[in-house]
Protein backbone atom coordinates (compact mmCIF):
# COMPACT_ATOMS: atom_id res chain seq x y z
CA UNK A 1 0.00 0.00 0.00
CA UNK A 2 1.70 3.42 -0.95
CA UNK A 3 1.68 6.02 1.32
CA UNK A 4 -0.83 8.48 -0.46
CA UNK A 5 -3.58 5.96 0.00
CA UNK A 6 -2.13 5.06 3.67
CA UNK A 7 -2.67 8.90 4.56
CA UNK A 8 -6.31 9.02 2.51
CA UNK A 9 -7.66 5.67 5.04
CA UNK A 10 -6.07 7.71 8.24
CA UNK A 11 -7.73 10.54 7.23
CA UNK A 12 -10.94 9.43 6.57
CA UNK A 13 -11.01 7.23 9.55
CA UNK A 14 -10.30 10.51 11.31
CA UNK A 15 -13.48 12.30 9.48
CA UNK A 16 -15.65 9.39 10.74
CA UNK A 17 -14.60 9.57 14.22
CA UNK A 18 -15.19 13.69 13.66
CA UNK A 19 -18.34 12.88 12.46
CA UNK A 20 -20.00 9.82 15.01
CA UNK A 21 -18.68 12.84 17.66
CA UNK A 22 -21.35 15.50 16.16
CA UNK A 23 -24.16 12.92 15.23
CA UNK A 24 -24.24 12.43 19.13
CA UNK A 25 -24.71 15.77 20.12
CA UNK A 26 -26.88 15.64 23.45
CA UNK A 27 -30.63 17.49 22.67
CA UNK A 28 -30.18 20.19 24.96
CA UNK A 29 -27.24 21.44 22.80
CA UNK A 30 -28.97 20.68 19.27
CA UNK A 31 -31.90 22.86 20.52
CA UNK A 32 -29.12 25.92 21.91
CA UNK A 33 -27.93 25.62 17.85
CA UNK A 34 -31.31 25.30 16.54
CA UNK A 35 -32.04 28.35 18.43
CA UNK A 36 -29.24 30.39 17.03
CA UNK A 37 -29.72 29.54 13.50
CA UNK A 38 -33.49 30.58 13.56
CA UNK A 39 -32.44 33.53 15.54
CA UNK A 40 -30.13 34.79 12.69
CA UNK A 41 -32.48 33.37 10.06
CA UNK A 42 -34.84 35.94 11.74
CA UNK A 43 -32.48 38.47 10.84
CA UNK A 44 -32.36 37.62 7.68
CA UNK A 45 -35.95 38.25 6.60
CA UNK A 46 -36.89 41.19 8.43
CA UNK A 47 -33.11 42.78 7.63
CA UNK A 48 -33.33 44.86 10.82
CA UNK A 49 -30.80 45.18 13.28
CA UNK A 50 -31.61 46.37 16.68
CA UNK A 51 -29.20 47.76 19.91
CA UNK A 52 -29.69 44.37 21.57
CA UNK A 53 -27.91 42.41 18.61
CA UNK A 54 -24.48 44.23 19.08
CA UNK A 55 -22.42 41.54 21.51
CA UNK A 56 -22.16 41.80 25.02
CA UNK A 57 -18.42 42.26 24.89
CA UNK A 58 -19.06 45.55 22.38
CA UNK A 59 -21.47 47.09 24.31
CA UNK A 60 -19.39 46.91 27.96
CA UNK A 61 -16.03 47.69 26.13
CA UNK A 62 -17.99 50.38 24.19
CA UNK A 63 -19.49 51.45 27.34
CA UNK A 64 -15.69 51.43 29.51
CA UNK A 65 -14.09 53.59 27.02
CA UNK A 66 -16.52 55.91 26.83
CA UNK A 67 -16.85 56.37 30.64
CA UNK A 68 -13.18 56.59 30.23
CA UNK A 69 -13.29 59.35 27.85
CA UNK A 70 -15.73 61.89 30.16
CA UNK A 71 -13.60 61.23 32.98
CA UNK A 72 -10.37 62.30 30.96
CA UNK A 73 -11.98 65.03 29.44
CA UNK A 74 -13.68 66.24 32.74
CA UNK A 75 -10.16 66.27 35.07
CA UNK A 76 -8.20 68.12 32.17
CA UNK A 77 -11.44 70.59 32.07
CA UNK A 78 -11.55 71.10 35.70
CA UNK A 79 -7.47 71.25 36.33
CA UNK A 80 -5.78 74.63 37.53
CA UNK A 81 -4.28 75.92 34.43
CA UNK A 82 -0.95 76.89 36.77
CA UNK A 83 1.11 77.12 33.57
CA UNK A 84 -0.65 80.50 33.01
CA UNK A 85 1.09 83.39 34.56
CA UNK A 86 -1.53 85.96 33.37
CA UNK A 87 -5.28 85.04 33.38
CA UNK A 88 -6.17 88.58 31.93
CA UNK A 89 -5.21 90.79 29.06
CA UNK A 90 -3.66 93.68 31.43
CA UNK A 91 -2.11 91.41 34.12
CA UNK A 92 -0.12 90.43 30.46
CA UNK A 93 1.04 94.17 30.11
CA UNK A 94 1.76 94.28 33.77
CA UNK A 95 3.77 91.01 33.59
CA UNK A 96 5.61 92.10 30.33
CA UNK A 97 7.04 95.82 31.61
CA UNK A 98 9.64 95.35 33.52
CA UNK A 99 10.17 98.98 34.76
CA UNK A 100 6.88 99.27 36.57
CA UNK A 101 7.31 96.18 39.09
CA UNK A 102 9.00 98.84 42.02
CA UNK A 103 5.84 100.69 41.35
CA UNK A 104 3.68 97.82 41.83
CA UNK A 105 5.79 96.48 44.78
CA UNK A 106 5.41 100.04 46.34
CA UNK A 107 2.17 100.52 45.67
CA UNK A 108 0.50 100.74 49.17
CA UNK A 109 3.14 103.28 50.00
CA UNK A 110 2.07 105.38 47.32
CA UNK A 111 -1.26 105.23 48.12
CA UNK A 112 -0.87 105.97 51.89
CA UNK A 113 1.00 109.21 50.93
CA UNK A 114 -1.62 110.34 48.41
CA UNK A 115 -3.47 110.28 51.21
CA UNK A 116 -1.73 111.60 54.24
CA UNK A 117 0.23 113.76 51.12
CA UNK A 118 -3.01 115.39 50.63
CA UNK A 119 -4.26 115.94 54.39
CA UNK A 120 -1.23 117.90 55.09
CA UNK B 1 -41.25 35.22 -8.90
CA UNK B 2 -42.31 37.97 -6.61
CA UNK B 3 -39.48 39.78 -3.94
CA UNK B 4 -41.15 37.58 -1.03
CA UNK B 5 -40.61 34.64 -2.98
CA UNK B 6 -37.45 34.91 -3.47
CA UNK B 7 -37.14 36.12 -0.27
CA UNK B 8 -38.13 33.55 1.13
CA UNK B 9 -36.32 30.91 -1.19
CA UNK B 10 -32.80 32.83 0.24
CA UNK B 11 -34.42 32.29 3.81
CA UNK B 12 -34.92 28.40 3.30
CA UNK B 13 -31.34 28.21 1.44
CA UNK B 14 -29.62 29.63 4.70
CA UNK B 15 -31.61 28.05 6.73
CA UNK B 16 -30.40 24.26 5.11
CA UNK B 17 -26.86 25.40 4.81
CA UNK B 18 -26.54 26.65 8.45
CA UNK B 19 -28.07 23.22 9.53
CA UNK B 20 -25.93 21.50 7.94
CA UNK B 21 -22.92 23.20 8.99
CA UNK B 22 -23.71 24.21 12.39
CA UNK B 23 -22.74 20.89 14.55
CA UNK B 24 -19.20 20.65 12.55
CA UNK B 25 -19.03 24.28 13.97
CA UNK B 26 -19.66 23.95 16.96
CA UNK B 27 -17.75 21.19 17.30
CA UNK B 28 -14.69 23.03 15.55
CA UNK B 29 -15.30 25.79 18.19
CA UNK B 30 -15.48 23.30 20.90
CA UNK B 31 -12.12 21.91 20.32
CA UNK B 32 -10.18 25.53 19.67
CA UNK B 33 -11.83 26.65 22.92
CA UNK B 34 -12.51 23.81 25.15
CA UNK B 35 -15.59 24.74 26.42
CA UNK B 36 -19.25 24.16 25.14
CA UNK B 37 -21.04 27.25 26.21
CA UNK B 38 -17.95 29.56 24.80
CA UNK B 39 -18.38 27.46 21.64
CA UNK B 40 -21.98 27.39 21.25
CA UNK B 41 -21.57 31.35 21.72
CA UNK B 42 -19.44 31.47 18.96
CA UNK B 43 -21.19 28.99 16.57
CA UNK B 44 -24.25 31.25 17.17
CA UNK B 45 -22.29 34.69 16.95
CA UNK B 46 -20.77 33.12 13.36
CA UNK B 47 -24.55 32.26 12.25
CA UNK B 48 -25.91 35.64 12.70
CA UNK B 49 -22.82 37.33 11.40
CA UNK B 50 -22.62 35.45 8.48
CA UNK B 51 -26.81 36.06 7.49
CA UNK B 52 -26.20 39.53 8.17
CA UNK B 53 -23.22 39.88 5.88
CA UNK B 54 -23.02 37.41 3.22
CA UNK B 55 -26.62 36.22 2.78
CA UNK B 56 -26.59 37.63 -0.21
CA UNK B 57 -23.59 36.27 -1.70
CA UNK B 58 -23.69 33.85 -4.20
CA UNK B 59 -24.66 30.01 -2.37
CA UNK B 60 -20.90 28.71 -3.73
CA UNK B 61 -19.47 30.56 -1.66
CA UNK B 62 -21.38 30.34 1.41
CA UNK B 63 -19.05 27.62 2.98
CA UNK B 64 -15.61 29.35 2.91
CA UNK B 65 -17.35 32.55 4.26
CA UNK B 66 -19.28 31.24 7.21
CA UNK B 67 -16.07 29.41 8.36
CA UNK B 68 -13.90 32.83 7.54
CA UNK B 69 -16.20 34.44 10.32
CA UNK B 70 -16.22 31.03 13.10
CA UNK B 71 -12.18 31.22 12.79
CA UNK B 72 -12.22 34.89 12.87
CA UNK B 73 -14.24 34.94 16.20
CA UNK B 74 -12.19 31.96 17.34
CA UNK B 75 -9.22 33.59 17.29
CA UNK B 76 -10.38 36.93 18.74
CA UNK B 77 -12.08 34.34 21.80
CA UNK B 78 -8.48 33.43 21.87
CA UNK B 79 -6.40 36.63 22.05
CA UNK B 80 -8.92 38.11 24.66
CA UNK B 81 -8.62 34.79 26.59
CA UNK B 82 -4.98 35.22 26.39
CA UNK B 83 -5.10 39.22 27.56
CA UNK B 84 -7.85 37.61 30.59
CA UNK B 85 -4.87 35.30 31.63
CA UNK B 86 -2.37 37.65 32.03
CA UNK B 87 -4.52 39.48 34.09
CA UNK B 88 -5.38 37.12 36.40
CA UNK B 89 -1.59 36.41 36.38
CA UNK B 90 -0.66 39.81 37.27
CA UNK B 91 -3.26 40.73 39.82
CA UNK B 92 -2.40 37.25 41.53
CA UNK B 93 -6.15 35.42 41.25
CA UNK B 94 -6.50 31.64 41.19
CA UNK B 95 -8.42 30.61 37.66
CA UNK B 96 -10.52 27.59 38.73
CA UNK B 97 -8.66 25.48 35.90
CA UNK B 98 -11.13 22.76 35.10
CA UNK B 99 -14.18 24.88 34.40
CA UNK B 100 -16.65 22.50 32.03
CA UNK B 101 -13.55 20.23 30.48
CA UNK B 102 -15.25 17.19 30.68
CA UNK B 103 -14.97 15.00 27.54
CA UNK B 104 -18.40 15.02 25.73
CA UNK B 105 -17.44 12.07 23.72
CA UNK B 106 -17.02 9.68 27.17
CA UNK B 107 -20.64 11.07 27.99
CA UNK B 108 -22.68 10.12 25.09
CA UNK B 109 -24.25 6.76 24.52
CA UNK B 110 -23.15 4.47 21.56
CA UNK B 111 -26.33 3.18 19.84
CA UNK B 112 -24.73 1.23 16.72
CA UNK B 113 -24.70 -2.05 18.40
CA UNK B 114 -20.40 -2.44 18.46
CA UNK B 115 -18.90 -5.16 20.19
CA UNK B 116 -17.76 -4.36 23.90
CA UNK B 117 -14.16 -4.51 22.61
CA UNK B 118 -14.83 -2.00 19.33
CA UNK B 119 -16.56 0.28 21.61
CA UNK B 120 -13.95 0.49 23.85
CA UNK B 121 -11.14 0.80 20.36
CA UNK B 122 -13.69 3.16 19.19
CA UNK B 123 -14.03 5.13 22.55
CA UNK B 124 -10.22 4.89 22.78
CA UNK B 125 -9.74 6.81 19.48
CA UNK B 126 -12.51 9.41 20.04
CA UNK B 127 -10.63 10.01 23.13
CA UNK B 128 -7.32 10.15 21.00
CA UNK B 129 -8.24 12.13 17.79
CA UNK B 130 -9.59 14.65 20.26
CA UNK B 131 -6.67 15.06 22.57
CA UNK B 132 -4.74 15.06 19.17
CA UNK B 133 -6.26 17.64 17.30
CA UNK B 134 -6.81 19.51 20.50
CA UNK B 135 -2.56 19.60 20.62
CA UNK B 136 -1.86 21.50 17.26
CA UNK B 137 -1.06 25.48 17.02
CA UNK B 138 -4.30 26.60 16.20
CA UNK B 139 -3.49 27.65 12.72
CA UNK B 140 -3.00 23.77 12.02
CA UNK B 141 -6.13 22.73 13.87
CA UNK B 142 -7.99 25.13 11.63
CA UNK B 143 -6.06 23.69 8.28
CA UNK B 144 -6.56 20.69 9.46
CA UNK B 145 -10.48 20.41 10.01
CA UNK B 146 -11.67 22.53 7.61
CA UNK B 147 -8.98 20.64 4.78
CA UNK B 148 -9.76 17.15 6.35
CA UNK B 149 -12.93 17.39 8.05
CA UNK B 150 -15.13 20.02 6.21
CA UNK B 151 -13.48 19.48 2.93
CA UNK B 152 -13.02 22.49 1.42
CA UNK B 153 -10.18 22.87 -0.74
CA UNK B 154 -6.98 24.98 -0.73
CA UNK B 155 -8.24 27.75 -1.83
CA UNK B 156 -11.50 28.00 0.39
CA UNK B 157 -9.48 26.86 2.92
CA UNK B 158 -7.08 30.28 2.28
CA UNK B 159 -10.27 32.23 2.35
CA UNK B 160 -11.42 30.74 5.64
CA UNK B 161 -8.02 31.50 7.32
CA UNK B 162 -7.73 34.76 5.61
CA UNK B 163 -4.06 33.48 4.59
CA UNK B 164 -2.29 32.33 1.29
CA UNK B 165 -2.91 29.45 0.20
CA UNK B 166 0.58 28.70 0.69
CA UNK B 167 0.16 28.96 4.33
CA UNK B 168 -2.51 26.51 4.12
CA UNK B 169 -0.39 24.22 2.74
CA UNK B 170 2.13 23.93 5.15
CA UNK B 171 -0.12 24.33 8.60
CA UNK B 172 -2.34 21.49 6.62
CA UNK B 173 0.70 19.48 5.84
CA UNK B 174 2.85 19.79 9.31
CA UNK B 175 -0.95 18.84 10.80
CA UNK B 176 -1.38 15.51 9.40
CA UNK B 177 2.12 14.84 10.18
CA UNK B 178 1.79 15.22 13.71
CA UNK B 179 -1.59 13.67 13.63
CA UNK B 180 -0.53 10.58 11.99
CA UNK B 181 2.59 10.31 14.61
CA UNK B 182 0.15 11.07 17.62
CA UNK B 183 -2.60 8.74 16.67
CA UNK B 184 0.11 6.00 14.92
CA UNK B 185 -1.12 3.32 16.95
CA UNK B 186 -4.68 3.77 15.49
CA UNK B 187 -4.03 3.45 11.59
CA UNK B 188 -5.26 0.31 10.30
Amino acid sequence: MNIDKREKEFLQRIKQELDCGVEQLDPVTLARLKSGRMRALEKAHTGGWRFGDIPRWVTAGGFATVTVAVVAVSLWSAAPRRNMVAAHPEDTEIVASQEQFDLYDDLEFYRWLAENGDAR
Amino acid sequence: MTAQGVQLDTTEALNLFLADVERRALRMAQIAVGTLDDALDLAQDAMLDFVRRYATRPEGEWKPLFYRILQSRITDWHRRNTVRNRLRFWFGGAGDGDENDGDQLENVADSRGDTPAELLLRRDLASALERAVKSLPLRQQQAFLLRAWEGLDVAETACAMGCSQGSVKTHYSRAVHTMQGLLGEYRS
